[in-house]
């Protein structure tokens, strides 16, 4: 089934509100508000025709420029119009996979910076369960619903989320010196000030 | 009456310096007495934050940290990340046919060297020393082979965005078969030392059984997803490059000296797979043209704003690469889905319950390498 027969399944048999986008690439995904991530998740894997019974990955990454890129696709959505929709946003990206059909799809979601929070869905693919735990460590979106989330790749104690574009590096670390050294200093272009 | 003994688990630590983790894994074990009550995995040792990295150099410039995710198989981490920018980029036809099939070659001879070492490694931790050894000087070979290729034995930056950046020495061809004719036999020699010992055998069947069903959910990839018994492989299934015009077997696991999806099917689908590499390889090595190797590719690329998750089959399974591009000379976001990533993370579901000794066969069987776990 191709990623138009999906979008179009998902539209009729659930009540999410989602959007095709095929102007990013050349793999095109669906949009699904953050709510109804979970619910159309559960129609994918559950529905005989799709049968998505894998998740390859998910990640997200921090949108520093395009919130107004999808809250004004959605004109139902004009009743919460708050501040959150100018500011800027963690999308995130779920591909699934299906061994028996053999296709593929490619789910996409964004959820303000300053509430990030989505649901979790371990409870459908098991591999969901590190892959959630790393997008919480590096970039600082929480999971409600995840049996265990903890960091993965960085130390308990971290502060911050590496990947979000605002991230400063730490100096110091358990009295470890980690500033730049005056040759890592020389290499810094000229004319740009801190 | 209740009796007032209990068993108390003792908590003990493994690792991340332990012989038989391969680079730096900690596992924090709940033991009662020789049996894994609980397994949590502590990773992250080799964390190098390249996703972080690759925010701040061009799309050509983060071609050699595609070296350092997977040093195993360098070739085809390569391979992966530039077919996942030339997909991005719509210029995966452009790609003239001397380069794929050089790009076939070459990361099918990582292939072989790549599952030498995980099939030397896991007969190490089992406690044989000699056969890793032969599988090392073996390895030697394929090395020098890819020095006269691109210069490097470990760390090769030889495939690049639109080819490959120089071609083949003429005797490349000719020794490679000559490589090959060698290697066969030695494979055989190797298995008949240890992989169809029985002393080997009692000790990696039926230990860490993986259903097919418990492999999908968790996203098992390559030859422990084979091992299980599932006919995937990216290069037959979704082919790239040249493999769909190659003749190749797909091995699966079958249980062929206890249950499915042990850890001697997993180790036994690696040791097909280098049978099956010699064959793609004689193929390409008749079929490869004369021709130009590098499509023209300007010195900084911009590809267009969009995203791509492109899937290629290395050694330690389909590996992933997330791209996100803002139309800038750099990713914005760069994600790798390794193999060794989700075969790490059903370790805590089949170590329960085994002995302590058998962790160290299903980290081997899993082929599991720490710099490709962590990045």
């Amino acid at each position: 089934m191709n990623i138009l027969q999906i979008f179009e399944q998902i539209k009729q048999n659930t009540d999410a509100v989602v959007s095709f986008q095929e102007d990013e690439g050349p793999t095109p995904s669906i949009y699904v508000r953050s709510d109804s991530v979970l619910s159309v998740m559960t129609y994918l894997k559950e529905e005989e025709a799709l049968d998505f019974n894998v998740l390859m990955n998910h990640t997200g990454f921090h949108e520093t420029e395009s919130s107004k890129l999808f809250w004004h696709l959605f004109f139902d959505v004009s009743q919460d119009e708050s501040e959150d929709h100018h500011h800027e946003e963690i999308r995130l990206f779920w591909h699934l996979y299906s061994y028996k059909v053999e296709h593929r799809v490619t789910i996409e979601s964004s959820v303000p910076i300053g509430k990030a929070q989505m649901d979790s869905v371990v409870s459908l693919w098991k591999s969901a369960n590190w892959l959630e735990r790393e997008v919480y460590d590096l970039l600082g979106v929480t999971y409600p619903g995840h049996p265990d989330l903890r960091r993965i790749m960085l130390p308990p104690d971290w502060e911050g989320h590496p990947l979000r574009k605002d991230y400063v590096a730490p100096t110091s670390y358990h009295g470890i010196d980690n500033s730049p050294s005056a040759l890592t200093k020389s290499f810094e272009p000229k004319g740009k000030s801190k | 009456m209740t009796s007032a003994l209990k068993t108390e688990y003792l908590t003990i630590n493994m690792g991340p310096q332990h012989p038989s983790t391969h680079g730096v894994i900690r596992f924090i074990l709940k033991t009662d007495g020789e049996i894994i009550y609980e397994c949590d995995p502590d990773v992250g040792y080799l964390h190098r934050g390249i996703e972080k990295i690759a925010e701040s150099v061009t799309w050509q410039g983060f071609v050699p940290y595609t070296d350092r995710v997977d040093y195993v198989c360098a070739m085809n981490s390569n391979l992966s990340y530039c077919m996942a920018v030339e997909k991005l980029m719509g210029m995966e036809t452009e790609i003239p046919k001397r380069a794929e099939y050089i790009r076939v070659i070459v990361s099918e001879l990582n292939r072989i060297s790549s599952h030498a070492v995980a099939i030397g490694a896991a007969d190490m931790d089992m406690g044989a020393f000699t056969p890793f050894v032969h599988f090392l000087r073996e390895r030697e070979h394929i090395n020098d082979l890819l020095e006269m290729a691109c210069g490097a034995r470990l760390t090769y930056n030889y495939i690049c965005i639109g080819g490959v950046h120089n071609d083949l020495p003429p005797a490349f061809l000719s020794k490679t078969a000559e490589f090959l004719d060698h290697f066969e036999i030695v494979v055989e020699q190797i298995n008949r030392l240890i992989s169809y010992n029985q002393i080997f055998i009692k000790r990696f069947a039926n230990v860490a059984v993986v259903p097919p069903k418990m492999a999908i959910d968790y996203n098992l990839v390559g030859p422990n997803l084979r091992g299980s018994g599932i006919k995937f492989d990216v290069r037959k299934d979704k082919p790239y490059s040249v493999y769909s015009d190659l003749d190749f077997d797909i091995p699966i696991g079958s249980g062929r000296a206890g249950t499915l999806g042990d850890c001697y099917d997993r180790y036994m689908v690696r040791v097909e797979e280098i049978r099956e590499s010699i064959k793609i390889i004689r193929q390409c090595l008749k079929q490869i043209p004369a021709g130009e190797t590098k499509a023209i590719v300007k010195s900084t690329i911009k590809p267009p704003k969009g995203h791509v998750y492109f899937r290629t089959e290395t050694p330690r399974g389909d590996t992933g690469y997330f791209l996100y591009s803002d139309g800038k000379t750099s990713p914005t976001r760069l994600k790798i889905r390794t193999g060794s990533f989700t075969g790490m993370s059903i370790i805590p579901e089949i170590a329960r319950g085994v002995f302590i000794a058998d962790l160290v066969a299903i980290i081997g069987s899993l082929d599991i390498v720490a710099p490709e776990l962590d990045r």
